[in-house]
């Protein structure tokens, strides 16, 4: 079954990239609380200022639907752990780096897993229309803040977490387990635009690729290595950011913010043949709340599944699309 | 009626960290071969309505009046308050100062920090306003006095809506950092080539406005804040 466990690594990793956002830190000068919104999950058009250092903390609780009412080894909640960090190497070209930690917990407990995950890394390109494209500038004012802004961005995971953790059985479960045993490769990119002083509309695609992982062997597999890859995932996300309170003099600002968050996923194939029960499309709707306070900004969301159309939709409990909901807090501060 | 502002600081303002509510304006108003120099609320920055206020006419401290090809004009400059300026000027330049200021418990008092006895802060007050009538290279190039906004372009060809390029230069050097506003809103600081990029927003008078606070090099005061303005009316309203 392919849980939310797939999520970890790249995909909380390009989360974090829209708290990333340099406009979305407060702090960065007379134009800091009149800027564009930032989104909570999905990635920006915004870029590190140059020479900045961008620290980031997250917490995404899933909590699970269940099928029976027994207490059994259903999936009842996963806790997703994220600390990042990234560096403005130009106005137009962001580092980061973030290392997951996961905490997946079944109903009875008899199989909990927890560990560090895969950690990721990200390059972020910058770049806006003002009479023709151009990269980010180092300065830009609130007017060129209100140009359409752009991103493109790559991530790659680093096989850091464990791929073969194993139940009391001794046998592997790729859903459960902290790594994906091979890096996994990102491409995104962004689009976003203030409309008028209040609004910020923000446009994310992003495509995510796993690449085939030949995992220990064990006794479901004959006592064999056996060969396993995850389904690609397609998000495209958009959001709308509403700046509803600034205060100058304590440099406070609160944004309300509403995202729609469409996630396509493929099949796994387990030695090559396509899994029952995995892949399918999922629209998630997740209003939210973003405070800034001098350079630090906290944001907190609720991720609903509104739409899913799951393959073998009973087959997929615990897997992304049969959450209950996902509470969703951010903090990231810029130096 | 076409009225041209800047914000006068009276010592304290924006770049100064206090309250716009506590600063006042400087600005020009057109009249019969010339100008008056006016102080105190302009509507376009204060939501309290216009109210002049008296001002001693020595804190003049000069003026410059170009054709548009930047040939220097004469300008007659009166010496009663408010101050009258003559001159058929396509680019008109006036420095004004009011002097030394001393933030105290009993308030902000019109004196140098050597002067009060428990002195909480204090600078030396500059304020100019740059109007251009006709472009031409009088508008186009620096007039290198202590703080002026320069504009990249023709700002009297812009439509509502367009940015504008400016530069801020301290006797003809680029200022870096420095706040730049909007009908007396801040929409951002200038690069270390002294640019930043204003959007116009409504026809009639433009008002930008640049402020750069620096040390003070004797006991008189901590600081030197200079507020400067650039004017220039578009479409309707001039």
């Amino acid at each position: 079954m392919k849980n939310c466990s797939l999520a970890l690594g790249i995909a909380f990793a390009l989360a974090a990239l829209p708290a990333s956002a340099h406009h979305g830190v407060a702090g960065l000068g007379a134009a800091s609380l009149e800027g564009p919104g930032a989104p909570l999950e999905q990635s920006s058009s915004a870029t590190l200022p140059k020479g900045k250092v961008f620290t980031y903390f997250k917490v995404d609780y899933a909590d699970w639907k269940t099928y029976t009412p027994e207490t059994d080894d259903e999936a009842d909640y996963s806790t997703f752990w994220m600390a990042g960090l990234g560096y403005g190497v130009t106005s137009w070209l962001s580092l980061y780096a973030f290392l997951p930690y996961h905490d997946k917990v079944d109903e009875d407990g008899v199989f909990n897993t927890h560990g560090w995950a895969d950690a990721a890394l990200n390059a972020t390109l910058g770049f806006k229309y003002d009479d023709g494209f151009k990269l980010v500038p180092e300065q830009e004012s609130l007017d060129d803040l209100e140009d359409w802004h752009f991103t493109v961005y790559a991530g790659v995971t680093l096989p850091t977490g464990n791929p073969n953790l194993r139940d009391r059985d001794g046998n592997i479960d790729k859903g459960k387990s902290t790594g994906f045993g091979e890096p996994t490769f990102t491409l995104g990119a962004t689009a976003s635009k203030m409309l008028g002083e209040r609004w910020t509309l923000n446009f994310d695609i992003a495509n995510l690729w796993f690449r085939e992982n030949t995992y220990d062997a064990d006794p479901a597999h004959g006592g064999e290595e056996f060969t396993g890859q995850f389904g690609d995932e397609l998000r495209i996300n958009t959001a709308a950011i509403y700046k509803a309170y600034t205060n100058p003099e304590q440099r406070l600002r609160l944004d309300l913010l509403g995202e729609l968050n469409y996630l396509h996923l493929g099949r796994d194939k387990e030695d090559g043949v396509a899994e029952r029960g995995t892949g399918g499309h999922i629209l998630y709707l997740t209003p939210g709340v973003r405070a800034y306070w001098k350079n630090m900004s906290l944001a907190f969301g609720v991720k609903l599944p509104i739409a899913t159309d799951l393959n073998e939709e009973d087959e997929q409990q615990g897997a992304e699309g049969k959450e209950n909901y996902r509470l969703i807090l951010s903090i990231s501060a810029l130096f | 009626m076409t009225s041209f502002r800047t914000r006068f600081l009276l010592g304290v303002g924006f770049a100064a960290g206090m309250s716009a509510a506590v600063a006042h304006d400087l600005w020009l108003e057109p009249e019969a071969a010339g100008y008056r120099l006016l102080y105190g609320h302009h509507p376009r920055v204060s939501h309290e309505g216009t109210r002049q206020i008296a001002y001693a006419p020595d804190i003049v401290k000069s003026v410059v009046c170009l054709d548009a090809a930047g040939g220097r004009l004469p300008a007659k400059i009166g010496d009663a308050s408010p101050v009258k300026i003559e001159g058929d000027c396509a680019v008109l330049y006036v420095l004004t100062s009011s002097g030394y200021w001393t933030k105290t418990t009993a308030g902000a008092k019109n004196l140098k920090k050597t002067e009060t006895a428990a002195p909480l802060g204090s600078w030396q007050s500059f304020e100019s306003v740059k109007h251009i009538a006709r472009w031409g290279s009088g508008a186009a190039s620096p007039l290198a006095p202590p703080l002026e906004i320069v504009p990249a372009e023709d700002p009297l060809a812009l439509k509502d809506g367009d940015k504008l390029t400016l530069r801020v230069l301290a006797s003809g050097q680029p200022v870096a950092d420095a706040t730049v506003s909007y009908d007396g809103k801040p929409r951002g600081q200038t690069g270390t080539d002294g640019a930043v990029n204003i959007r116009v927003r409504h026809a009639g008078l433009q008002l930008i406005q640049a402020s750069t606070r620096m040390p003070h090099a004797g006991p008189e005061a901590d600081e030197v804040v200079h507020t400067t303005a650039l004017t220039f009316a578009l479409g309707a309203g001039q």
